[in-house]
């Protein structure tokens, strides 16, 4: 009964309609990139219960050494936003509750959030950097690219711009983000480029480094989805080993995320 | 560069895999889903995948393995909704509508034989590979799939097909 030229019959004729019913459809292709930031951020961390300890013991160590960030914060106490909290404690609380009894030495390394100056474009460039310039953290081997909803990655562009991909699989409603790039000899900005209008950046310049930073405007809700933040730079050849990048966010469902990484090539 | 790598493979498979999860599935929205968290175990796994050699193939087997389970449990649900005599309209429905979509056919495959017609059929893929992907021989790839497609193309015809097939007239 079936000869073969009944059943090319059928196989052009089934081929011809699942291909129909294929390209009739388009996939979400930024639904599927979303689904998987977030799978990729509440996927299990092969953390053993040794990091756990010792991560509650830093824990307790950085609250104890919070008069790191009160210094910040205490240079800065009119910005809007409230200064991010250390690591994983991160209470809901704003930080200047804390700041009143901030009284750690200003060498203090611990969390040293980079608050240099508020974000606005109403504030020139000119008000008086925070005095120790602390690293923002995401040194090679120290890094954390990725926390709940949200995805990072730094890299350096061909044009020497170094780059921070964000992946946020759920609404922010805060965002500050501050790339700092050592100093080299030449080493000049050359401006920032952000992929969202609601995120401004600035350029400071420390003694000792270069810091970009980008924030979300205050109200503003920067969608899930993947932006590409560009702290512009020139200058010969300088090496990007030591530029790092550091973010504090709120994700829509209110949690606290901190993030830190650096420009070095992943394997 | 891990990251970079997957990226380049998600924007030249993320259509496919979702292609492939929707034909299996006949769920629009849940097939993005489906081939997402495929390609989120490519990504957990990339090192190794890659290092074994072709991370399509690994993809497409994964999303046919996530689609199944999708699958039962959207039995096991109805099913459930059914003893509670909340069934939906669907179950009112006949079992065979008169005019059959090939996505609403598909569904009335056995689902290792609509995996070998789609994949054989809708990818192209070699017997070889769809054999690799199902874990299965290739002698019941070949018997699935021609099964498959008979049964397929039986489910269609009535709708589908014209009357004469180079001048021979289609038994109805």
């Amino acid at each position: 009964m079936n000869s073969p030229h009944q059943n090319s019959q059928h196989e052009d004729f089934l081929r011809d309609e699942m291909r129909q019913a294929l390209d009739s459809r388009h996939p979400d292709r930024t639904a599927m990139l979303n689904r998987i930031a977030a799978n990729r951020a509440a996927g299990p961390k092969p953390r053993g219960r040794v990091a756990r300890l010792a991560g509650a013991a830093l824990a307790v160590a950085t609250v104890l050494g919070i008069g790191g960030v009160g210094k910040w914060a205490l240079a800065d106490s009119q910005d809007p936003t409230p200064a991010a909290p250390p690591v994983a404690t991160a209470p809901a609380t704003p930080v200047p509750s804390v700041v009143a009894t901030a009284t750690a030495p200003a060498s203090r390394e611990v969390t040293s959030h980079p608050r240099t100056q508020a974000p606005d474009e109403t504030t020139a460039p000119t008000s008086a950097p925070t005095p120790s310039a602390s690293p923002v953290r995401g040194h090679p081997g120290d890094t954390q690219v990725e926390k709940g909803t949200l995805w990072s990655d730094g890299s350096i562009e061909d044009s020497g711009d170094s780059v921070v991909t964000l992946r946020a699989g759920a609404d922010l409603t805060e965002l500050d983000l501050t790339v700092r790039v050592p100093l080299t000899p030449g080493l000049s900005s050359l401006g920032v480029d952000s992929a969202a209008g609601t995120v401004t950046g600035t350029v400071t310049k420390q003694p000792d480094a270069l810091l970009y930073r980008f924030t979300l405007k205050a109200g503003a809700t920067l969608p899930a989805g993947e932006y590409k933040f560009t702290a512009k730079w020139g200058g010969g050849d300088r090496n990007a080993a030591d530029d790092t990048y550091e973010a504090y966010a709120t994700s829509v469902e209110r949690k606290r995320i901190h993030i830190y990484g650096n420009f070095a090539p992943r394997d | 560069m891990r990251d970079q790598a997957f990226h380049a493979f998600f924007e030249r498979h993320h259509r496919e895999l979702s292609g492939l999860a929707y034909l299996l599935s006949g769920d629009s929205s849940a097939a993005d889903d489906l081939a997402a968290d495929a390609l989120t175990e490519v990504w957990k796994h990339w090192d190794r995948v890659n290092a074994a050699g072709d991370p399509a193939a690994y993809a497409r087997g994964i999303v046919a393995n996530l689609t199944r389970n999708w699958i039962r449990r959207q039995g096991r649900a109805r099913r459930g909704l059914q003893l509670l005599g909340w069934a939906g309209e669907r179950e009112r429905t006949p079992d065979v509508p008169a005019v059959l979509d090939v996505r609403t056919a598909l569904k009335h495959l056995p689902y290792r034989r609509r995996t070998c017609v789609v994949l054989r059929y809708a990818f192209d893929l070699p017997e070889q590979e769809v054999a690799e992907i199902l874990g299965i021989s290739v002698g019941a790839v070949k018997s699935q799939t021609s099964r498959g497609a008979k049964q397929l193309a039986d489910l269609l015809q009535d709708t589908r097909l014209p009357d004469t097939l180079d001048g021979w007239e289609v038994a109805r």
